[in-house]
């Protein structure tokens, strides 16, 4: 064997094991792109109805991916998601309720984000710059949430109304304005590549996000508020916007909620709702976007199929689910599945190295690398 | 005047169920660090049980004994089942927690169904306090919960068990250095607030509808009372409670439970904003007002 193979080999050694070591720009891009593809498929291979079903999914997944941004690299266990979430459909259901039918929804779905990323400041002003503690914040975004449908239930009456739009109370607000696309609702593929355009824009920016200057301030941030601060980052503002971005993020999931159902209603902020989110990022390790995104999918799934197959049953399911998948995969699952993965590419890529003849399953080695899990 | 009346006892029986399950979750999150989701489970738990004991033919006292122990038990199980994996991983732990309180409700849903009012008559009749006239049980569960309060402050400050589950609480590393069973610890504290929450639900069974979401209304407020408490445990947990019963009696029972949950927060981010260190700093410093 001359020192060339050798060194070449190693080389290549080299190679797989940075590819399985920790995440990176490419590994992201890639698990993105994955995903990306998987959801281009997903509409012609199923019928029509599935894909209707699929839109409800996405805009969990979105709010889960918010969840993703705003605990896992901001460190800020918030249980607000949900409730932002149901503002965005109440705020994408109000605005487009009082203008007219053929730009009221564009305008609705620019804006509601916007009103809900305001509160979220002004919530967050409090929050962050009085400085309260993470066990705090929790209390503080959980209670807010809880009171969001407390009201929300008792707006009954008809007093209760914004413009034309009456808030419904209990039964939430219906016939909620559709897309319009050249004057016809939009057909429930224009819906579904929407939302999932949403969604995949979500897990990009938030996957990619940790390695950018800004990202990488406010991991620090969240490791150690302290250390940071000591090293000239502005503590406040760095949590204040990642909250706020992340608001943004969970009401772009509650507006397409909306126009999926043309519905929407308090139901979407019981205790249950707003812990779920925070659930389904901790299931799949809260600091992995793309994890959660599928987290939030296979949840979904499951939760459907187990009430229409007996619904008393589904929520026990879940719950015996949950509370195994955390004593077998501590800190979530998407770790687990990493690791396993990364390990299964040193392997496979130190072996094909060694024997030329094997090189053609390098391709299969690609995929393998950059399944979801490691690149998050 | 007698409504006022009526109020201000109403805020006592919910101080007696504030403080009950407040320190209940006090313990499990001091010593264990984990914010236990299904606090509120446990306390539907000890609720149906009562009702199924008196339904059974015993007294209300034997009932709410038993169920106070058997939940106690419960907890001892889930501990030795679940949570004794999740010490030191708090986030885990709240997956974990939400997972079990799932399993429960849903559970209870399936073997009593949903709507199943208050089977149990409260007892004891009524007592009349200057025109108003007060069920005596609304004094008992005041009573009871003082009780326990003291009970526990007796527990903590007098005895080695207590002095072992402070210690591991302030500093687990250092106490285990000095012998004390870190685990075994653990394991009495979660226990110990397994059962308080148990007393807390077998005490408002005879006050409340029975669905298996009955706890989670006073849940939400003993996280925040466990959160405003500060670190003098006790006597913030006492504090923290009064206030926010009396908040919740008065708003209630004027503006109905959406102001309550409203001024809940209000008081709340008030709070937290003058007063940093909980109701706990009112009792070392007493010049407040220098600090704001």
């Amino acid at each position: 064997m001359s020192v060339t193979v050798a060194r070449q080999r190693q080389s290549t050694h080299a190679f797989w094991r940075r590819a399985a070591a920790g995440p990176s720009p490419g590994k992201s891009i890639l698990a993105v792109l994955l995903c990306t593809a998987g959801m281009l498929i997903f509409p012609y291979a199923v019928s029509e109805y599935q894909v209707l079903v699929a839109i409800s999914f996405l805009t969990f997944a979105i709010v889960t991916v918010s969840q993703v941004l705003v605990w896992g690299f901001g460190g800020i266990l918030s249980f607000a998601q949900a409730a932002f979430f149901a503002l965005g459909a109440y705020g994408y259901a109000v605005i487009a309720g009082n203008l007219d039918e053929t730009t009221g929804p564009v305008i609705a779905l620019v804006a509601a984000p916007l009103v809900v990323m305001v509160f979220a400041g002004f919530l967050g002003f409090f929050i962050f710059y009085g400085r309260m503690g993470a066990f705090l914040l929790g209390i503080v975004t959980l209670s807010v949430s809880l009171m969001l449908g407390a009201f929300l239930n008792q707006t009954g009456d008809a007093s209760y109304h914004i413009g034309k739009v009456q808030l419904g109370g209990y039964n939430g607000i219906n016939a909620i304005p559709p897309l319009l696309v050249e004057g016809t609702p939009a057909s429930t593929q224009v819906l579904y590549f929407l939302t999932a355009a949403v969604l995949l824009a979500g897990v990009a920016g938030v996957a990619l996000f940790r390695f950018h200057r800004v990202g990488v301030g406010i991991r620090a941030i969240a490791e150690n508020p302290v250390r940071a601060e000591l090293f000239g980052y502005n503590v406040r503002a760095y949590r204040l916007s990642i909250f706020m971005a992340g608001a943004a993020l969970a009401a772009a999931g509650g507006e397409f909620y909306a126009i999926w159902g043309s519905y929407t209603s308090p139901s979407l902020v019981t205790m249950q709702a707003v812990t779920l989110p925070v659930v389904v990022a901790a299931v799949a390790g809260r600091d992995r976007p793309i994890a959660a995104m599928l987290a939030a999918l296979v949840y979904s799934a499951i939760s459907v199929n187990l009430a229409s197959s007996g619904a008393s049953y589904a929520l026990i399911i879940l719950g015996v689910g949950l509370v195994v998948v955390m004593l077998v995969a501590p800190g979530g699952v998407g770790g687990w599945v990493a690791a396993l993965v990364n390990r299964l590419v040193i392997r496979i890529g130190t072996r094909s190295a060694e024997s030329p003849h094997t090189a053609a399953s390098q391709d299969d080695v690609v995929e393998l690398g950059s399944t979801p899990g490691s690149g998050a | 005047m007698s409504a006022v009346i009526s109020v201000a006892f109403q805020a006592c029986q919910i101080f007696g169920i504030f403080l009950i399950v407040s320190l209940g979750l006090s313990i499990i999150y001091g010593v264990l660090g984990v914010m236990n989701l299904a606090h509120g489970e446990l306390m539907a738990i000890g609720a149906y049980m009562v009702a199924m004991a008196v339904n059974a033919g015993l007294p209300l006292v034997a009932g709410i004994v038993l169920a106070t122990v058997l939940v106690g038990l419960m907890g001892l199980v889930l501990d030795r089942a679940i949570m004794r994996r999740l010490y030191r991983r708090p986030t885990d732990a709240i997956v974990v927690t939400f997972g079990i309180s799932l399993v429960v409700t849903q559970a209870m849903l399936l073997i009593f169904g949903s709507a199943q009012n208050s089977l149990i008559s409260t007892p004891g009749g009524e007592v009349t306090v200057a025109g108003a006239s007060i069920p005596t049980y609304r004094l008992v569960v005041t009573l009871v919960g003082v009780l326990a309060a003291y009970g526990l402050y007796a527990l903590f400050q007098r005895t080695r068990l207590g002095t072992n589950i402070r210690a591991v609480s302030s500093d687990q590393d250092t106490a285990g250095c000095f012998g004390v069973d870190t685990r075994a610890t653990f394991t009495v504290a979660f226990v110990l607030g397994s059962a308080l929450a148990g007393l807390a639900g077998a005490l408002v069974a005879p006050t409340v509808s029975l669905v298996p979401t009955l706890g989670q209304g006073f849940v939400v407020y003993a996280f925040v009372i466990v959160v405003v408490a500060g670190e003098r445990v006790f006597q913030g947990t006492v504090l923290a409670s009064a206030v926010y019963a009396v908040l919740n009696a008065v708003i209630s029972y004027q503006f109905g439970s959406f102001y309550g949950l409203l001024a809940l927060l209000g008081v709340t981010l008030v709070l937290i904003r003058f007063l940093p260190g909980g109701f706990s700093s009112l009792l070392r410093r007493p010049r407040v007002v220098a600090a704001l």
